[in-house]
């Protein structure tokens, strides 16, 4: 745990090194917090008896959503680092680090993490309270339990991006499938529309996938969509699809060990 | 001349190592399916409910997103890496342009290309196509011709905005996010979504600060006969070529200067 922390901590320090961007940031999610408020609120104007929660509800699901996005991007890094490491051929050193990958990984990006709730989750949720009428949970309870399904959304994020980043080891250029992951990212997870809009068809595959673990579950228990009972089962959920992908990331990593080609190495 | 010649061979090479990775290519055309095709899907899902945003229907939304996506595929064909200068400069590969007999910038287009861009353009083309068959759009000779003028200045001014962004990596040494920014008003919001659904700030925004709106949103209202003389903004529908020319002329101005004081990172 102690080695987990120290990794933690200077990835941290080497998030804050840039300053400037800290503002920028703030700047980006409130750019696509206000693209969120507007949408929402203009379909909500149309039609609010398509809606089955009220404004605030989906207009704090529509912020958040976006919001969170943002700070989940931290995980990103995980899968750059793993292609990028295959790319240069660095990727030997991970090999002969007497550390398993998995945990390092997961120990540096914790740190990324939590610069980025810090500097960019909060200020972009203050920022929404302030400007764009963001309401926090209606009760003490919702709010915890969210925070908890935040830290599993943010497991379910982290092994995703472990196992699109280790399909590198497989095509080495592996850019366009880390786009198209996004992509399928965004419209399963319920961030670009929520899934309870989705067609039956589309609902059934969302649910299914592991995606709406990240986005759709947590904040369905911020807005209070869900009873205590409907909420623990669905934390229930992120812990089991968390468990299982990371075992599928120790699995392929081992498994990699005998597909490997490193370049130039 | 010259240089057009050397260009072009920068670029024969730069696709020469691209194809020496075959299976990438393939898992890019998936790639491209994927990313588009579940943009729109999501469009679709907000549209199957509200019938439509703003006014605007289905087919002239793919044909909204159409229009950007042939632009786009052909700026990120040939300039997409423009957007990692800052590592250029960072990892001080950016200094070996610098001691060739040849302009910085002709060396750093014809860095790369990133073939993806025709799956971009086939894809783009598709929605164009399907969505002015179903729309029964005719156009005629004056519109087409201008379309087709749209899609390169669509093509100019992405280019524009990201070469004008990226040079201030010069001074700061990091433009990732700050292109970042921009990038996220230009695909989240004004690729799919018609203007008319935000705000006057952002409408504003768009039109006179970051001028995406040029890209796709204002000549395609014209083109879909969205619009007609005498409403306002109509002259609007006609600007993308002189937007284009304009930032095109910024960016060339910023890039010059950040050269001038360029100091190599020194690593």
């Amino acid at each position: 745990m102690k080695l987990f922390l120290s990794f933690t901590r200077l990835e941290f320090l080497a998030a804050s090194m840039y300053r400037g961007e800290f503002w920028l940031r703030i700047a980006n999610n409130l750019v696509v917090m206000y693209g969120a408020y507007w949408l929402w609120n203009t379909l909500y104007d149309r039609q609010p008896q398509i809606f089955t929660i009220s404004r605030e509800q989906m207009l704090a699901y529509g912020m958040l959503a976006m919001l969170m996005d943002t700070f989940f991007s931290a995980s990103n890094h995980v899968r750059y680092y793993i292609m990028g490491q295959v790319r240069t051929g660095a990727i030997q050193m991970d090999l002969l680090r007497p550390l398993d990958l998995v945990f390092h990984l997961l120990a540096r990006n914790s740190g990324q993490m939590i610069f980025s709730v810090l500097t960019q989750g909060l200020p972009g949720f203050l920022a929404g309270a302030l400007f764009l009428g963001l309401r926090p949970p209606s009760n003490l309870q919702d709010g915890l339990l969210f925070l908890l399904s935040l830290l599993l959304a943010y497991l379910v994020a982290f092994t995703l991006n472990f196992l699109v980043g280790m399909v590198a080891v497989y095509v080495t250029e592996a850019q366009r499938i880390s786009w198209a992951y996004y992509a399928l990212l965004r419209f399963f997870s319920g961030q670009a529309v929520p899934l309870w809009f989705f067609p039956p068809f589309l609902a059934q595959i969302a649910y299914l996938l592991p995606f709406r673990c990240i986005i759709a579950v947590p904040l369905s228990i911020y807005i209070g969509q869900l009873s205590f009972q409907e909420a623990l089962s669905a934390l229930g959920l992120q812990a089991l699809w968390a468990a299982a992908l990371l075992a599928a990331c120790q699995l392929t990593w081992y498994r990699a060990h005998t597909r490997l080609t490193v370049q130039g190495g | 001349m010259d240089t057009l010649r050397i260009y072009f061979k920068l670029v024969g090479i730069a696709v020469k190592s691209m194809t020496q990775f075959r299976l990438d290519f393939l898992v890019g055309v998936i790639g491209v399916i994927a990313q588009n095709g579940v943009n729109l899907l999501a469009i679709g899902v907000i549209l199957g409910r509200f019938h439509d945003l703003a006014g605007w229907t289905v087919w002239e939304i793919v044909f909204l997103y159409g229009i950007w996506m042939v632009g786009n595929s052909l700026y990120s064909l040939l300039f997409l890496h423009l957007t990692f200068l800052d590592e250029y400069i960072i990892e001080g590969t950016f200094d070996r342009f610098l001691v060739r007999p040849l302009s910085p910038f002709l060396q750093l287009i014809g860095e790369a290309v990133n073939m993806n861009g025709i799956a971009d353009a086939i894809f783009g083309l598709a929605c164009l196509g399907l969505s002015m068959a179903n729309l029964g759009l005719a156009l005629n000779l004056i519109q087409w011709a201008y379309m087709c003028a749209v899609l390169l200045c669509a093509a100019l001014i992405e280019l524009g905005i990201t070469l004008f962004f990226a040079s201030t990596a010069f001074w700061t040494g990091r433009s990732g996010a700050l292109i970042n920014t921009v990038n996220q008003v230009n695909w989240n919001m004004t690729q799919q979504y018609p203007l008319e659904m935000f705000g006057r700030g952002f409408r504003l925004f768009v039109t006179c600060f970051i001028p995406v709106a040029f890209l796709n949103y204002y000549p395609a209202r014209w083109l879909l006969g969205k619009i007609t003389p005498g409403d306002p903004g109509y002259f609007l529908s006609f600007l993308s070529p002189l937007v284009a020319l304009l930032l095109l002329s910024a960016a060339r101005l910023v890039w010059a200067k950040g050269l001038r004081q360029y100091t190599s990172t020194g690593s």
